[in-house]
């Protein structure tokens, strides 16, 4: 064998070990590729069948509950009148000022012998809470007890329900004097 | 080495390989396309099945609110909401409710200014009435006067005139101008029980109060549908 002959055969020998290295890693590289591969082609089907199937019994669960919704509609058309209905109502009531309490405390309020001989003329009440109670006097000294019993009853403050704003006398002698007592419901 | 050599070391390693390079290159292509577009599948079908559950929760706080309404008898109250607030102005259902309140408490109305027209989104309706009655009646109105009448009803002024037996109310009567949503489902909500337990008991009370429709629908006018008149006919 010459020199040529024993390279030749060596390098032959290297070129032979090499493409089996080579052909053994690309043999790895497919195992682990393919198994990797198979591996996530699965696990992705199994889990878009799991969702599909899941998917498909949430659309049915809700076909079933949107037609017993339907079955429903009167109600639920009951329910919406009712409920916009008792929006408004609700919301006057809230707004409504008890005018009926508040005339009833103011004409109790008032001295009892006001009523009894009539001096009471109007009472004007408003949502604000404003009152206006007139009053007619024909004679001097029922006007002046009546203005003595205010000022008593306000220095004793018995008005805890509202607040005298402003009294006004109109003194009308010798005809009728008439006082007008504004007061504020609290 | 020569190239021809690469060449023929390659193609030779190419051809002794073939099948394992083809599926190098198979599961190549199912690693780029197939796995990421179910994944991508997957992630659309999540979105979708998240859509459906809130749909259904949807649907079943709907079911479970319509259900909680079930003690009362909607039918009823939804009739009788209508007539407390129609969805107009309606001002016949005005002056019948006048009417009653004239004939329950023994008033006579001198006057009462009902409007005939109203704006389009009108919920508010003002009206003034002028009565002639004692004190007592009036007093008795102002306790009791809300729902009892057959429009509700709500007094915003009122001036006695406790000498010659006269009043004035400023009364607001209601309307319901567009105020009901067009889906009944979109504006569900749970019950007022306070609030519907209340007008189950006025619609008990308002029975017995409310003048029956007669047969004939047509309009009866009250005693003095304008106010005062000069003659001295009964």
């Amino acid at each position: 064998m010459t020199n040529t002959q024993h390279v030749n055969l060596l390098y032959t020998k290297e070129i032979t070990q090499k493409r089996k290295k080579v052909t053994k890693l690309i043999h790895n590289i497919i195992f682990g590729l393919g198994g990797v591969t198979i591996l996530l082609v699965l696990i992705t089907s199994v889990v878009s069948y799991v969702q599909k199937s899941t998917h498909s019994k949430l659309v049915e669960a809700k076909n079933t509950l949107s037609s017993q919704l339907a079955n429903h509609n009167k109600d639920a058309i009951d329910i919406s009148i009712i409920n916009a209905k008792a929006e408004i109502i609700k919301s006057a009531v809230s707004k409504e000022r008890t005018l009926g309490d508040y005339y009833n405390n103011g004409i109790n309020f008032l001295p009892p012998y006001i009523l009894k001989d009539n001096h009471l003329k109007s009472v004007t009440l408003d949502s604000s809470g404003e009152g206006i109670f007139e009053l007619e006097f024909v004679k001097f000294d029922d006007l002046n007890t009546f203005l003595t019993d205010i000022e008593r009853a306000k220095r004793g403050n018995t008005f805890k329900a509202y607040r005298i704003e402003k009294i006004n006398v109109q003194e009308g002698s010798p005809s009728a004097s008439i006082v007008q007592m504004n007061v504020q419901f609290k | 080495m020569k190239q021809s050599d690469i060449i023929q070391t390659i193609t030779l390693f190419v051809r002794s390989n073939s099948l394992f390079l083809m599926m190098i290159i198979l599961f190549l292509v199912v690693l780029i396309f197939y796995v990421p577009s179910s994944i991508q599948a997957i992630l659309e079908t999540n979105d979708k099945i998240n859509v459906e559950k809130r749909e259904i929760q949807n649907l079943e706080n709907q079911y479970k609110t319509i259900n909680e309404y079930a003690v009362f008898d909607l039918d009823t109250l939804a009739t009788y909401s209508a007539k407390l607030v129609p969805d107009n102005g309606d001002s016949f259902s005005i002056h019948t409710s006048l009417d009653t309140m004239s004939t329950r408490h023994g008033f006579t109305v001198i006057s009462k200014n009902v409007p005939a027209d109203f704006a389009v989104a009108q919920t508010e309706i003002p009206v003034s009435l002028n009565i002639e009655g004692s004190a007592d009646a009036v007093s008795q109105v102002l306790k009791n006067h809300r729902y009892i009448f057959g429009r509700f009803l709500t007094i915003t002024s009122i001036t006695v005139d406790i000498l010659d037996n006269k009043a004035t109310f400023g009364l607001t009567f209601y309307s319901a101008n567009g105020t009901i949503p067009k889906d009944p489902l979109s504006g569900l909500k749970s019950p007022d029980t306070a609030y519907l337990q209340t007008l189950e008991r006025e619609f008990e009370l308002s029975k017995n109060t409310v003048i029956p429709d007669t047969v004939n629908d047509e309009y009866v006018p009250s005693q003095l549908p304008f106010g005062k008149t000069s003659s001295g006919n009964p």
